[in-house]
C-alpha cells in the first residue's frame, strides 16, 4: 500500500478498507497450551483419585485435585506473558478469554460449594466444560473442538448415571477426547 | 445530493488505519506500521490527526523497558467509519 496519496475515489476508497479488513481477519491466534495443560491435568487428578479409591485406603484422595492450583498458576503466569506478545488482540481474542475465565470462576465456586450439591462436582464441571470448549471451536474455526464440546456434554449426561467411583474414570476419558485430541490437533495444525 | 467524504478519513493511510483498527480490539504501533507500510513518521502525524479528532485514542506505556504505542478506535471513530462507508456507496451507486 503506497502512503503518498491523498486524494482517492471511492473505488479506490474501498479497495483500502478491503485490503485492511483482509490484513487484520485471521489475526486471531490461539494456540493448544491451555487444552493440552489442563486436559494433561485433569487427567493425571482425576485417573490418580480413581486409583486412590479403587486400590488403597488413602484417607483423602481428592487432595490429588490440588495439582490444579499448579495448572492455574502456570495459566496466569503465560496468559499474561502471551498477552503481552499479541500486538493487536482482536474482539474475539476478548470473548475467547472472557468465556475460559467466566468457566474457570464457576469451576472454583462449584468446588468450592460441592456438598451443596451433593459432590456432584465431576458430571457438573464435565458437563460446563462443553460450553466453553464448543464455543472455542466455533471461534477459531476448528471442528475437532466443537466435537470436543459435544463429547463433553454426553460425557457430563453419563458421568451422572455412574457410580461415585467410577465417574473419576470417565472424567479422564471424558477431559481426554474434549481437551486432549482436539488440542493436540490443533498443535498440529498450527 | 452526495454527501462530503470526511476529509479526516479520506486519506489512504488514515483511511487504512481505521479500517485496521475496526478490525481489532487495539494495536501496537509496531503492527500498524506493518500492516500499512508506512514509515513511523507519518503514521506517527497520521495518527496524532485522527486521536486530535477523538477518533482513536492512544495510550503510550511500556514493554518491559521499551515504549509502548496503542490505538483503539473510539465511539466517535466507529461512527464516523460507518458514515464514510455510507458516504461511500452513495457515492459508488450514481
Amino acid at each position: 500500500m503506497s502512503i503518498d496519496k491523498e486524494t482517492l475515489t471511492p473505488e479506490q476508497s474501498l479497495d483500502v478498507i478491503t485490503s485492511m479488513i483482509r490484513q487484520a481477519k485471521g489475526n486471531m491466534q490461539q494456540g493448544s497450551f491451555y487444552f493440552l495443560l489442563w486436559g494433561w491435568t485433569i487427567v493425571v487428578a482425576n485417573l490418580g483419585v480413581y486409583v486412590l479409591i479403587k486400590f488403597t485406603t488413602v484417607e483423602n484422595p481428592f487432595l490429588m485435585f490440588l495439582i490444579t492450583i499448579v495448572a492455574a498458576i502456570i495459566s496466569i503466569v503465560y496468559g499474561i506473558r502471551q498477552g503481552n506478545r499479541i500486538a493487536a488482540p482482536t474482539h474475539l481474542d476478548g470473548i475467547y478469554k472472557w468465556v475460559w475465565i467466566g468457566f474457570g470462576i464457576t469451576c472454583f465456586i462449584f468446588w468450592f460449594f460441592g456438598k451443596q450439591i451433593g459432590w456432584q462436582i465431576t458430571p457438573v464441571i464435565i458437563t460446563m466444560c462443553a460450553v466453553p470448549t464448543f464455543i472455542s471451536g466455533s471461534l477459531l474455526k476448528f471442528k475437532p473442538l466443537m466435537f470436543g464440546g459435544v463429547a463433553f456434554w454426553i460425557s457430563g449426561a453419563l458421568i451422572f448415571l455412574t457410580s461415585f467411583e467410577n465417574q473419576f474414570l470417565l472424567a479422564a476419558i471424558a477431559v481426554t477426547l474434549g481437551y486432549l485430541i482436539p488440542g493436540y490437533m490443533l498443535k498440529k495444525s498450527n | 445530493m452526495l454527501k462530503e467524504l470526511d476529509p479526516l478519513l479520506h486519506s489512504q493511510l488514515r483511511l487504512g488505519v481505521m479500517s485496521l483498527l475496526i478490525s481489532v480490539d487495539s494495536a501496537e504501533f509496531t503492527w500498524l506500521k506493518e500492516k500499512t507500510n508506512s514509515t513511523a513518521g507519518n503514521l506517527s502525524v497520521q495518527l496524532d490527526k485522527l486521536s486530535e479528532a477523538g477518533y482513536i485514542s492512544i495510550e503510550k506505556s511500556f514493554k518491559g523497558k521499551k515504549p509502548l504505542t496503542t490505538c483503539r478506535i473510539s465511539k466517535k471513530g466507529l461512527k464516523a467509519f460507518e458514515e464514510y462507508v455510507n458516504s461511500l456507496k452513495d457515492y459508488i451507486k450514481t
